[in-house]
């Protein structure tokens, strides 16, 4: 069905945002994983150079069928939140599924929270940046074709298609550059709700597995305060048939 | 004197001069800076200052901007709803706004039947009964009635938070017309307030008000001068003067980077009603002596020939009272006392060069002044004399009782600073500011921070605590209308994870017991930590804990701004700092009304410790300039009256000592000593070609100088008594204060000075 959409769009004729819907509907529909895991470390740095490290272990899977990712997140630092964790089941019509787990109390329950513009465990890195997106939010339109660091990319300018994905992303406009080669967004500039640009992030690093690009280390840099986050993944093993289990709510607190 | 005679040969050259020497200084008048933060007005190593500094650092924002919305009737309509929660939007989007709380975006934390949820308050369409009655709930609830709705559920309450990079000024007037066109377009009352938005209405007021006082002080200038000479040159030259003091000394602002500030901008009335002495002065003398002369060339030096002297002397005094003002501790004023003694000594050249220059220039005036015009007050000021020496016993008396009374006026003196007070009774400003204290838990700010000893201190159950106690502790005072900070959020935490007990809206113990297992509270309280930072809008932790977590604030909302009411929360607070809080490192208080707090007390040290010093400067001035230790003391004793009788009154009318009125005393030093110069000269001639009669010399000097001095004082009364147009109530008193000082020392110079000197007929008047 979106493959048709695409083909239709094609047709109808390459005005410069067609143009740009093509390659963000591309970029969001790249062919990914089955399953992934990976480490992830997350350094916060402070403007005057003082480091803080979050590290969790992470596995994802993807409901072939829907299309529908779950996820686990692990926290292994700071050690007085080793073995919280989160349960993540991402949808597509309706708010995600959220469960928690803290060691501290030995319970699980679970969360609602609507809160996708928040920052991810005090990093530059907001819920939406992290997993929030969709193709849908957003109307694009092509700015330029300019080489960043040697790398012919598009310059896509995103405004968000209603107030209420200007309000959950905390974002009034992003420009985007992809990468030509590889359709992966190497940089991306968000504009906060006063229009003033804030925030940048960069992928620092990019590998290929298995034929399928992927982010590893990325960095994002709060432009007001200075204050960065590198979030770099390690320990990445994909498609190794992780089991439905892994993903329940009982397994949570295991 | 040689100078004058070269002015006088060459009055062309001389004009080219100083033409030249104008432009020169005025070239860099373009970077004059305008200065509006109060903040720069104090000493940069004040400890509260610097402490307010950090949080800006530390913190992603500092100050807030509190906003009503009042309904007719109840907010709980869906109307109303959302139209606070479209404003709660457009507020979001204004640029410098850090972060918005309001009844509809509020993160609500609550205990479901599985779980928990952090939720905006109103999460869908309030035109949906369901959802309303749910948002009503939400709010009720909670510990949000009284901060985000007020009890009798007619206002809501936001709170702006604002960006430490944001230009507080340019966001509030942003807000304000925001409020401005939210009031037209809905039937909702909308008020704002909070520190920005008052400092912005206090800056938009104070430039209009220097406008008018520019205005007013020019005309009174031109009518004065006007009257008493009669003549196009009467106005032109001495309005030259001062108006080419006030350029230079912008310019010279500029060269040396002095801000125009909420000081300095009073400079131009300062500068025209006293400079504009000296030009009466020569003027006054000029037209004196006409009579005599009919070579104009001869006029000018003669004229000049007696009062180079007096007009070098007058203004080096004033110059020195005013350079005094550096000493009181406040940066602007005292780059106020720099900028008007430079505008001073300007004055004094232009009139001892320019206005001879211009006068060789010029033909002979027709006419001379009319020896009768004031007959009559040369006339009444004899009379008064003599009636002085006559029952000199019986005036010493008299004035004793008037000193004693003022005297007793002292001690009434209020230090108190109230900024709302300053605003007109139906000011916006005003009626914000009464609302929100009234039905929220308060304008006023004032931010304790909390230091813990290293990083992730402030996970600990033990430091948490006391900032809970602290809380309570604050709590009584009824001007404290809230308190917030980390503690409420842990306590909501741990207890919507105990299914919602009330009894688990507390701080988890240091040791929590949990299925027979001892687990740190600590961790206990990370965990929450990680979890609210994970489902709650971006930033709200941040703005209560560093991410180390070795620093949180709290937030003391009060509902007046009144010193003493701070300085009384402050004392208590401290209190309760010293002896309870053992688990900090260390627990400061700082903020907007602790900063005014500083300046209040550092007013009465400085006043005082400037006061004395300009005292002793232009005693030692009049030392100099008479050769005679008793003569500085005569100089400064009918100042010292003066002095008396301002703070007398200040203590009689309920004026508070402020930042404003410390530049009163100096006015009046400098500007009294003056008359007391002028008046002691005048008398020790009169003094020694009579041999010593006492009565005499009152007579002559009251006829002669006790007549330009009184003109001298009334007219630079009327000038300062412009500033009382001022629509802020502290302006205004300052101006009726230096008025009256004018007069008072004026008073002080022709009837305390002449009793002192035939009282004990000083030994320096018949050297």
């Amino acid at each position: 069905m979106q493959g048709m959409i695409w083909l239709l769009g094609f047709l109808i004729g390459a005005s410069p945002d067609s143009v740009a819907q093509q390659i963000m509907w591309r970029v969001y529909n790249r062919p990914s994983f089955q399953d992934m895991h990976a480490q992830i470390t997350m350094t916060l740095i402070d403007p005057n150079g003082t480091q803080r490290v979050r590290k969790m272990e992470t596995w994802s899977k993807k409901d072939p069928k829907t299309g529908e990712t779950k996820m686990l997140i692990k926290f292994m630092e700071p050690a007085d939140l080793r073995g919280t964790a989160f349960l993540i089941y991402q949808h597509k019509d309706r708010e995600d599924d959220m469960w928690f787990y803290l060691p501290a109390l030995r319970k699980t329950k679970r969360l609602a929270a609507s809160g996708k513009s928040g920052a991810f465990m005090g990093s530059d890195f907001s819920n939406y940046d992290i997993g929030g997106g969709e193709y849908e939010d957003w109307n694009y339109r092509l700015l330029r074709e300019e080489d960043l660091d040697g790398i012919p990319c598009w310059v896509i300018e995103a405004l968000p298609k209603s107030p209420d994905v200007e309000k959950k992303s905390g974002y009034s406009k992003e420009i985007r550059w992809v990468n030509k080669e590889n359709d992966l967004v190497v940089r991306t500039d968000h504009y906060d709700r006063s229009e003033m640009l804030y925030k940048r992030t960069v992928v620092k690093d990019a590998v290929q597995i298995q034929g399928i690009w992927f982010e590893r280390v990325i960095e994002a840099t709060d432009l007001d305060s200075g204050h960065r986050t590198v979030m770099e993944f390690t320990d990445i093993r994909v498609n190794q048939g992780l089991p439905d289990d892994l993903f329940s709510i009982r397994a949570l607190g295991r | 004197m040689k100078w004058t005679r070269w002015i006088v040969r060459h009055p062309w050259w001389t004009l080219l001069i100083l033409t030249l020497a104008t432009f020169v200084l005025m070239s860099r008048m373009g970077n004059l800076r305008v200065e509006t933060d109060i903040g720069a007005a104090l000493p940069k190593d004040l400890p509260v200052k610097r402490l307010y500094d950090m949080v800006g650092e530390k913190f992603p924002s500092k100050d807030v901007i509190f906003i009503a919305l009042e309904a007719r009737d109840r907010v709980f309509t869906p109307d109303v709803v959302q139209i606070t929660d479209q404003f709660t939007d457009r507020l979001a989007r204004v640029q410098g706004v850090y972060d918005v709380i309001s009844p509809t975006n509020v993160s609500v934390i609550q205990g479901t039947e599985e779980g928990i949820e952090v939720v905006p308050a109103l999460q869908a369409d309030p035109r949906d009964p369901q959802v309303l009655e749910t948002l009503k709930q939400r709010l009720l609830a909670s510990d949000f009635v009284g901060n985000l709705v007020s009890k009798d559920e007619k206002a809501f309450g936001l709170l702006v938070l604002l960006k430490k990079t944001a230009v507080n000024k340019k966001v509030a007037a942003e807000i304000l017309s925001l409020t401005d066109s939210l009031r037209s377009a809905t039937s909702l009352q909308v008020y704002a307030t909070g520190r920005p938005v008052l400092e912005y209405l206090l800056a938009k007021g104070l430039g209009r008000d220097v406008h008018v006082f520019f205005t007013l002080v020019i005309l009174v200038v031109i009518a004065i001068l006007a009257l008493s000479f009669r003549s196009f040159r009467g106005v032109l030259l001495p309005f030259t003067v001062v108006i080419v003091s006030v350029l230079w000394t912008f310019g010279f602002m500029a060269w040396v980077g002095i801000p125009f500030s909420h000081s300095t901008e009073f400079l131009p009335v300062l500068l025209i009603s006293i400079g504009i002495a000296d030009g009466i002065h020569i003027l006054h003398m000029y037209y004196h002596l006409r009579k005599r002369f009919t070579d104009k060339k001869e006029l000018v030096l003669e004229t000049m020939r007696q009062l180079n002297l007096p007009v070098i002397m007058t203004s080096l005094t004033t110059a020195v009272a005013f350079l005094a003002l550096g000493f009181a501790g406040f940066t602007s004023l005292k780059q106020l006392g720099i900028s008007v003694a430079f505008g001073v000594l300007v004055a004094m050249v232009f009139s001892l060069v320019f206005i001879p220059a211009m006068l060789a220039i010029l033909p002979l005036p027709k006419r001379a002044i009319q020896e009768t015009q004031l007959r009559w007050l040369h006339k009444a000021l004899a009379g008064f004399g003599r009636q002085l020496i006559l029952h000199k016993g019986l005036v010493t008396v008299i004035m004793g009782v008037v000193v004693l009374f003022f005297v007793l006026g002292i001690p009434k003196i209020k230090v108190e600073n109230f900024t709302i007070e300053n605003f007109p009774k139906n000011h916006e400003a005003r009626r914000a500011y009464e609302l929100i204290s009234a039905h929220f838990s308060g304008p006023e700010v004032v931010t304790a921070v909390i230091r813990g000893r290293g990083p992730g201190a402030l996970k600990e159950p033990a430091l948490l605590k006391e900032m809970d106690a602290f809380k309570s502790h604050l709590l009584k005072d009824p001007a404290v209308g809230n308190v917030t900070g980390l503690q409420d959020l842990i306590k909501r935490m741990n207890q919507v994870l105990h299914g919602g007990d009330p009894q688990e809206y507390r701080i988890p113990d240091s040791i929590v017991v949990v299925e027979g297992q001892p687990i740190p509270g600590r961790e206990v309280v990370a965990q929450y930590l990680a979890l609210y930072q994970l489902s709650s809008r971006p930033g709200q932790l941040e703005r209560m804990v560093t991410p180390d977590y070795d620093m949180a604030r709290m937030d003391i909302f009060i509902k007046d701004g009144r010193r003493t009411t701070i300085k009384r929360i402050d004392t208590y607070a401290k209190e309760f700092i010293r002896q309870d809080f053992q688990h900090a490192e260390e627990v400061d208080l700082t903020g907007a009304p602790e900063i005014l707090l500083t300046v209040n007390d550092m007013v009465v040290s400085g006043q005082t410790r400037s006061i004395f010093l300009s005292l002793f400067l232009v005693f030692l001035l009049v030392v100099i300039a008479f050769r005679s230790v008793s003569a500085g003391f005569y100089g400064i004793i009918p100042l010292t009256f003066a002095l008396l009788v301002n703070f007398g009154l200040m203590g009689y009318l309920g004026i508070y000592a402020s930042l404003e009125n410390m530049v009163t005393s100096n006015i009046a030093i400098g500007v009294g000593v003056d008359y007391m110069i002028h008046f002691i000269h005048r008398f020790r001639r009169f003094y020694k070609a009579t041999q010593g009669n006492v009565l005499e010399a009152t007579v002559q000097t009251m006829d002669t100088s006790g007549v330009a001095i009184l003109l001298n004082a009334l007219a630079v009364a009327i000038g300062f008594a412009t500033i009382m147009a001022s629509m802020f109530r502290a302006v205004s008193q300052m101006g009726f204060l230096i008025s009256v000082a004018m007069i008072s020392t004026c008073v002080a110079a022709l009837t305390f000075l002449p009793v002192l000197l035939s009282i004990l007929k000083p030994k320096f008047l018949s050297r």
